[in-house]
Formats: C-alpha cells, structure tokens, sequence
C-alpha cells in the first residue's frame, strides 16, 4: 500500500467513521448531560427573577377589599416582602376560607397603578400628563385654603364613601357636619332599601341579620348567595355546611332568579322568573300561606298591625292565577312552593338583588320580609333579626359654630328627608339628578373615599356629567381608578395592608364582630391616612371645626371607641380555629378573654378580631318601635314621615318597573350579571382573577354576552360573533356566547370591566355594562333599581 | 399503583362538585403560592398557564332545566402503574413520581422543552413556558422564595405544592417527629377553599377523611377508562356530572 493511499479516506469509511462517532457519543452520557447542561444554563439568564430570600413570618389582618370583614394572615419575607394571603383559620367570619379577591390582595399593594404622593391637576380635568406630584404640606394647605375660602358654602361640599362603616367613615361624616354640610353619602347598594324597610316595618334604623346557619330552607329571592352576596366567604361557608352530607335533615335551597347562575344551579331548585318580578312572587308565596292560613297565628295575631289590609291586598293582586301572570312560573309550583316555606321550620327569606349593589326598591324588600313575618321567622332562631349593634364607646359631641349651625336645617343635595322624598334614605343617584339639573344649590367640592363612581355606578354616565359642575373633586384613592383619573387634588390613602382601621360587623351577620386591620408592614409610598388628613385639616380650619377633632391623629381617636369594647365586659377576642358564634343558642354572651384595653389592643393586633355569640333574640315589647309597637304590614311610619298615597303605599306590594326604551326600538331585555370571578367594588380585577376568566367571558379585549340559543338563531346570531349593543344611554360592543342559562329575549352582560384607569393589565378589558344601563328611580323612595333595561342587538 | 406500601403515604385529594360555588379562589391562591407568571393578555387559553384550571360544565338543558357546575382541575397526579403517561415519555427525567408520596414532580431546570408530556397527559395538566416570566415593576417583591420562577422554553404544572411538604417535614423533625399528621401538609388550593370543597391527605390512611371520601359512591375520576388512575377524585350526587367526567376534557 502507498502511503497516499493510507490518507484516503473512501466513502465506506467516512460512514463508518460518522456512524461510529454518533453510535459512541449517543452511548457516552456526553449528549444527555449536554443537554441538562444547556437547560440549566439557559435557564439562568441574570434577568431571571429571582425572589428574595429570609426567614418567613405570619401577620393577621383584616381583609378590606369588599365589606365581607374576612381575617387574613399575610406571609412576610424577612417582615418586608409579602408574599402570600391566605384566610385566618381563628377568624369566625371565613374560618380559613378566602375568596379570590382577597387571595388576590397582594396585586393591590404591589399594583403598578397604586400613587405614590399626592397630586394635583394642574390642567384640563382628566388628563394625567398634567397631573403634577406634590407633598403633602402643599396639598394639605391647597385644601385647607379652599375650604376656609368656601366655609359661607359650606353645604356645598359633599363626601361619597364607599365604605358604610367603621371609624373612617364616621370621621368623614363627622368632618362635614363640623364643618357645616348635610352632604355625606354613600355609594347606593341594597342596605339602602334594606334600612328604609326596616325603618317603615319595624321602626328602627340599622341593618339585618340572617340566622341562615341555623336555617332549614332558604328561599332566596335574586340574591346570589354563593356569588358575592352579604359576606361573600361566610355564605360560601354556610353553603357548604347546607350542603354538608353529614347532617340529616339538609337545608333546602330555592333559588328565585331570571338566570341560570351558579347560585341557581346550586340551589335544589331554580324558580325561573320574569326580569324583576322576584318580589311579585314573594307576595304570590305570602297570598297562598294566608289563605290557607299556614302563617304563624300567635305572631301575626300579637305582633303584627295592618294583616287585614295586607291580607285584602293579597287577595285582590296576588293570587297564584295573578302571579304566575307576572312572573312567568305556574300556579301549582307557587302553591307548593307557599306551602313548603310555611311547613319548614325555621324557614327564611333572603332579598338583596345580586351581589347587593343595587339599591332595589324598598317594597321588593318589604314583600320579602313580609313572608319571613308570615311564618314567624322574624326575630327567630334560624330567621331574620337584626344585625348586632357593637358596643363601642361614642365620641364626644361634634361641637357646631354658627356656620355648621346654620346648615344644620340645609336640605340634602340628594334630598333625602326632603318633600319629594321624606324617608331617611341615601339618594346618591338623586344627588346626581340634583346636581344636573340645578337644583338646590350648587356642589362646590366632592370629596370621593373607598369608592370608584365613575366606573362602578351602574347608569354612570349622568354621574360623569355632573362632574363638571362640581367645583372641585378630591380623591382619597390608592390607586389610579376612573375617578381619580378626573380628580383636581388626590391624597393617596395607604393600601388596607398598611394602614390601621376598623372593620364592624359584615353584611347579614347575626353575631357581632369587631375587625381590626393594622399596618403589616411600612407604607410603600408617601401615603397618608385618610383619618390623620381629616384631622390635620380639621385643625387647620378656623371655627369650631377642629375643637370636634379633639385627638393628635386617627389612632388615638379610634382607640377612643375601641375602649366601649374592653369596658363591655363580654365577647372574646378570636384566637383558637373553628369558632361557631352562631351555634349554642343566642344571648348566651361570652367572658372576656383579655383583662384590659391594653390587651384587648395587643390581641386584636396579633388576631385581627374581636367577636361574640348570637345576641339574644329582642323581646316583643322592645323589638318594634313603629306607631303601633309591632311589625307594622301596613306602615304607620311611613305617614308619619309625611309620604302621600292611597292605602297600598303602605303596604308590601309589587311594582312593575317598566324597562327604560320603547320595546318597537328595543325589543330584548338587557340585565346584568355578577361573578365572583370579576369584583365590583372600589379596585379593579386584579391579573390573577381576570386569568381565571373563561374564554366566552373575556377574549382578547372583548367581553361576552350571554344570549339564548333559541333568541340567537331567530336574529342569525352565531356563538362569538359582535355584535353592537344598543340602549337609550348609548352603544357597546362585544361578542356573543350562547348559553342555556340566559332566559330567551334576554341579554346578560356582566358588571365589573371595561376600565379604563389604573395599569396595562386592568385597563381595556371588556366594556364597562354600566355605561349603557338606565337606572330608575322610584317616586316614593327615591331608590333606584338597574336591573332590566330595553336594548336592541345589531350584528357588526 | 404508585406509593410504596412501605412509606404508607400517598397523597391524594378530593374535590366536591356539589360544595363547589365556583368561585376561583384555588386558581388564585395557586398562582400565588406558585409564582406563576401572568401576561396583559391571557386569554389564549392554550398558551395561559393556570395550574388549577376551572372548567365550566352544564347538564346540556334548555332554560330554565339548565345547571351549571364548575370544575377545578389540578396536575392528578396519576398513579398509573408503572409511570404516569407523562414521566415515561420525558427524555431527560426532567419530571418523575416519587414513589414515597405518590407525587409527580417536575423539575423545571431540567427539561428541555421538548414538550412531549404535554402530548401525553390526557387531562390538559401541563403548561409551557412561551415567554419569559415577566411581572411589572414592583410585583417581583411579592415573589415567594419558596418556588422558582420557570423561563421560558420549559414546562410547568401543579406539584401539589411539594414545597410545603418539605417545610411540613422539616418543622416535624426539629420536633423529633417522623409522621406528619392529617392536616399538616395541604396545599394552598385546599388551604384557601372557602366552602371547603376540598380534601388533601393521605389515601392509603383509611382513618383519613379524604381516603374516606374517595371510596364514597359519589367519587369518580377524570377519563377513567384510560387507566391513568388519578389520585384527584372527585364527587358530586349529579348523574349529569357523572356522565361528563369522561367528556370534560
């Protein structure tokens, strides 16, 4: 062989070689742990997050993110980072339990829309480049300047709270009748129509209370008690325990609704009804237990007044033939239905549209409440009484100068207690009215706390035109929301993370609880808060307006009422799992578990909460404070507070709320929805919900309708075609989804999207229904309820 | 079956249909407790990542016959003897089943992104990583050092919060312990429940409730007949939900 030839390298041997290599690497471990290694490397790039590590400690608090008052305990890196939110296991209220917003509640505190100092609009309303940060020396005297110049005007500053209660807004209620206006407001929601109807039937002011641990049926009538309703946790919680397969006997759950929500589904049975018409079937309910004489005889016969006008009025407009008209359902499930709620004992019924954010009308609420008086489920175990009174200590008087004097007999903006509308109700949607119209006097300032208006109130639009003649706009928000985004001064809160507050006992409760959020970690911005703003301004002002603010800053002032707590002797702070203030009968108070106020404040901090057993049901002679000292079917009340009518006005009855838009332009019905996968409150849908949307709810940025299949092929509509949706107020667009569970005719939107403030991740999601929904109000209330509206569909 | 006999454990959960009220707080209380990234747009369903996903099921009825449920559905750790479809096919043993618990993990550094699980598990359980996880400004503070943010080109699902297993298993060795006991190590999908829908424990205890549960007549599990034997059963006392447990995914 040449030794050229030793070089060759043929065809044969090439393969070989090349076969050989790849046979003998794929054996070696070499590619497997290349590739592990590639992997690992890849997967370390230095812009990898990488989360901060330390040793992890546990914080309770109380979650504020709705009024549901749930205690949460907060995971803290190294006391700094927060990272994690679940519910407080010794918390009665949730036992542990946490709902997805509260879940969500970090997305708040490190939400990239939150304001870090105070600002000010230093251009055209609404536009944020304008927006100029200042401190808050600067701010505080803008403000403290403004409202000594308007102090003549003083009625004209106005305050709308989304919170109802706790010590905040009592301070803010406070400030304004020191200073002289009647104008403190809250956002409208079903308490609303709930305490007129307490207030016209049982004579006392506050709110209910719902036995429903210790219920056996449960007859709700459009309130979505699993899907945000009341204390959203607690109900999920009582549900639960209905549903238990231990119990022998279970609750039994009807669901009277227009859609097929979860809280239909869930229930053992779905009474389908007409849009609106829940309270007529109410009355259908109560008309059949009275003629067949199924209602509590002692109850009715010793503590009730007005029977025989109820029982007439039954007789003329809600027989089972009338209602099964109205509401669409059959006679013979209305009877059997009349029947089963009077032979379960105790058996009672919920009112409350929704989640409770609509006002409603208060007659829905007394219809409701009438058949719970029926069947002597009213201050009853297992019934409806009322919600506890916590025994916190008062202030001292607010002390009035002459101006706040003089203001005292102002009428209210929204006139309430006025002649058109003397029941003591909250008008804020005839505020609205009254300042587009003119009407009154002129709204010099509005000053907006824990509320969203521009978004959140349904039928918004009035809303965003009486923005621009109201003088001034003051927003006491964390974050950047459609309010706030049209404010002239905004003095950022702290987050519910970090600040200290009270939270009373929630919505529905039949035990009292006193929460108490405190700062788990520092404030992340210069935020302030809105009791020591309050304070610091009441100070400033000249008159008696500061002498009512007698305290160095909001802590010392809360701390004041907290001590009625520790002085109470009673009630225990919440410390050990499994808490069940609702079981072992009521009144049956609790020793306290703390011996001073020191240690109660020690306790509450490390716990979050202070609580009590059920109190005692009220006695006969003390439970009614109507003209007559019983539950008053027909009102007394109500003519002695000076309202007109003929004699039905006075009595539970239905009115049909007719849809606003002529049905030959609008012929389908347009109703909105609630989930809880999307909130309703004051902060948007964080990123984590709005990832659990479905696909046929959020799309890109489109939402979804819900529309019968059957109403949707007569209109040749197909499953995510877009549509454009038309009402009296205006046009959205959106797509379709077909599904059994909306009512033929009828369109669900649902509540909660289309915002258009706060960060990339919130804004632009869907459309926002309250743009195109009509509120109407009723002549005798001046509540409003939003629920059906005419809409025409046109394909896009 | 998966779960050494000798280590007597083998973690399993029960999710009650009928208790469920749908209301997301699981999803939410994973993809918290997970670091799980989230885009401005997560509407693509087929490239979001939700390791507890919800899906929507109905009875199929005209209105007003029609019924909603929801169902949550986590990674079910199929106990499928001897690999669950996933593990067998992965090249790099990026993901495997620890016989000791029953758990099937998945070690995120490891895989290669090949994405051949995902095509096996029958049950829509794995996700993959399309982008770098990426979240606005201040959010990496809320960032849990307990689970690793996952990059981009790799695979993740639900573990069962095995993290909270070894903080659970630690704290019961500083006490001198060697068992943990019901209760102690949940994850935080079960932990958050507020109708206490769900129950983690240890099936192969017959004194635990959720081995109690799975053998109730109500159970059933997710396309059973594939033999993948999951170890997240499920009950409800519909024969409408029943019947959809093979159709859901």
């Amino acid at each position: 062989m040449k030794g050229k030839d030793l070089m060759k390298l043929d065809r044969r041997a090439f393969v070989k070689l090349i076969a050989g290599g790849v046979g003998g690497t794929l054996l070696s471990p070499l590619p497997w742990k290349m590739a592990d290694d590639t992997a690992i490397w890849s997967q370390n790039w230095f812009w990898r997050p990488s989360p901060e590590r330390g040793g992890a400690t546990t914080a309770s608090t109380v979650c504020q993110l709705c009024p549901g008052g749930c205690g949460v305990r907060v995971r803290l890196i190294e006391e700094k980072n927060a990272v994690n939110i679940d519910g407080n296991p010794t918390h009665p209220v949730n036992q542990g339990g946490i709902c997805p917003l509260g879940a969500a509640g970090l997305q708040y505190l490190y939400g990239p829309s939150r304001i870090e100092t105070p600002l000010q609009q230093t251009g055209k309303r609404g536009d944020l480049e304008t927006m100029k940060a200042i401190g808050w020396d600067e701010a505080l005297e803008i403000l403290s300047i403004k409202l000594r110049r308007m102090r003549q005007k003083a009625r004209g500053l106005v305050c709308v709270s989304g919170k109802r209660e706790g010590t905040v807004p009592e301070l803010f209620a406070r400030f304004l009748h020191a200073y002289g206006s009647p104008n403190y407001m809250v956002m409208p929601a079903a308490v609303d129509a709930e305490s007129l109807g307490l207030f016209v039937s049982q004579g006392n002011s506050g709110a209910i209370g719902y036995d429903l641990e210790n219920a056996k049926m449960v007859v709700s009538f459009g309130s979505d008690y699993i899907e945000g309703w009341g204390s959203p946790n607690r109900m999920m919680m009582a549900f639960a325990d209905w549903r238990s397969n231990s119990k022998r006997d279970r609750t039994k759950i009807i669901q009277v609704a227009t859609r097929g929500s979860l809280s239909a589904s869930k229930a053992d049975e779905w009474v389908a009804v007409a849009p609106g018409t829940e309270a007529a079937l109410a009355l259908g309910l109560a008309q059949v237990i009275v003629s067949e004489g199924r209602y509590d005889r002692t109850f009715v016969n010793n503590h009730t007044y007005g029977f025989d006008e109820f029982k007439r009025l039954l007789r003329q407009n809600y027989t089972p033939e009338k209602v099964a008209e109205i509401t669409g359902v059959v006679k013979e499930k209305i009877v059997g239905l009349a029947r089963e709620f009077a032979g379960t004992k105790p058996a009672v019924a919920l009112s409350g549209w929704g989640q409770g954010r609509m006002q409603g009308s208060m007659y829905d609420f007394l219809a409701v409440q009438s058949l719970n008086a029926l069947v002597g489920s009213l201050h009853k175990p297992g019934g409806v009484t009322r919600r506890p009174k916590l025994p916190l200590a008062p202030w001292p008087k607010v002390v009035l100068d002459a101006t706040s004097l003089t203001s005292e007999n102002e009428p209210r903006l929204d006139g309430s207690r006025g002649s058109q509308f003397p029941l003591p109700g909250q008008l804020f949607y005839n505020f609205v009215k009254n300042v587009n119209e003119g009407n009154l006097y002129p709204a010099e300032m509005l000053w907006v706390y824990e509320a969203n208006p521009a978004h959140d109130l349904a039928d918004v639009q009035p809303f965003l035109a009486a923005l621009n003649k109201i003088g001034t706009v003051v927003s006491f928000s964390s974050f950047m929301d459609e309010t706030t985004q049209l404010a002239d001064l905004v003095l950022p809160g702290p987050t519910y993370l970090e600040r200290l507050e009270d939270i009373p006992t929630p919505p529905g409760l039949q035990y009292p609880v006193f929460g108490l959020s405190h700062p788990i970690l520092s404030p992340r911005f210069e935020t302030r808060h809105p009791g020591d703003v309050l304070i610091a301004l009441a100070h400033s002002l000249d008159g008696s307006v500061g002498a009512s603010f007698p305290w160095s800053d909001y802590e010392t002032a809360l701390k004041e009422r907290v001590k009625g707590l520790a002085d109470a002797g009673r009630g225990q702070v919440a410390d050990e799992p499994g808490l069940q203030p609702w079981k072992g009968g009521q009144g049956r108070q609790l020793a306290p578990n703390y011996d001073s106020f020191d240690d109660l404040w020690e306790k509450l901090i490390e716990h979050g909460c202070w609580f009590d057993t059920s109190e005692a049901m009220p006695s006969w002679a003390s439970a009614f404070k109507t003209p007559s000292g019983k539950f008053e079917f027909y009102s007394q009340k109500m003519r002695q507070v000076g309202i007109r009518g003929n004699d039905i006005t006075y009595l539970p009855h239905f009115e049909q709320v007719e849809p606003a838009g002529d049905p030959r332009d609008y012929p389908l019905l347009l109703m909105p929805y609630e989930t809880m996968a999307i909130t309703n409150g004051p902060v948007a849908n964080p990123p984590f919900m709005t990832k659990t949307l479905f696909d046929f709810q959020l799309k890109g940025n489109d939402s979804f309708v819900e529309v019968n299949p059957n109403t949707a092929a007569n209109m040749g509509l197909k499953e995510g075609d877009r549509i454009a949706l038309q009402t009296e107020r205006g046009t959205l667009k959106v797509r379709v989804h077909l599904t059994e569970a909306a009512r033929p005719d009828v369109v669900f939107i649902p509540t909660g999207l289309g915002h258009s403030g706060f960060d990339s991740y919130i804004k632009g999601k869907g459309v926002n229904a309250n743009m195109i929904l009509v509120a109407q109000q009723d002549q005798v209330t001046g509540l409003v309820t939003w629920w059906v509206t005419r809409v025409k569909i046109s394909k896009v | 079956m998966s779960g050494n006999k000798s280590s007597g454990v083998r973690y399993g959960m029960v999710i009650d249909i009928d208790k469920c009220t749908g209301c997301t707080a699981c999803s939410v209380a994973c993809q918290q407790e997970n670091n799980v990234p989230f885009r401005e747009d997560e509407t693509n369903k087929v490239r979001s990542i939700t390791w507890m996903e919800i899906y929507q099921l109905d009875n199929g009825m005209p209105y007003p016959e029609y019924r909603q449920a929801y169902l949550p559905r986590l990674c079910l750790h199929c106990g499928a003897s001897p690999y669950p479809p996933c593990t067998f096919v992965c090249p790099v043993n990026a993901t495997h089943r620890d016989e000791d618990t029953g758990l099937v993990n998945h070690i995120p550094v490891r895989c290669i992104g090949c994405r051949y699980c995902i095509s096996a598990c029958s049950y829509h359980a794995r996700y993959f990583n399309w982008w770098d996880p990426k979240w606005p400004k201040p959010m990496e503070e809320m960032l849990t050092p307990n689970v690793s943010p996952r990059m981009r080109g790799v695979v993740e699902k639900c573990t069962m919060c095995v993290h909270r297993l070894q903080l659970a298993k630690d704290r019961a060795f500083m006490e001198g312990r060697s068992e943990l006991e019901e209760g102690e190590y949940v994850p935080a999908c079960v932990e958050s429940c507020p109708a206490k829908a769900m129950t983690f424990g240890n099936l192969l205890d017959p004194d635990s409730e959720v081995a109690r549960l799975a053998k109730s007549s109500l159970a059933f599990r997710l396309l059973e007949k594939l033999g993948t034997e999951p170890k997240v059963y499920y009950l409800s006392s519909q024969d409408w939900i029943h019947k959809l447990a093979d159709k859901v995914m």
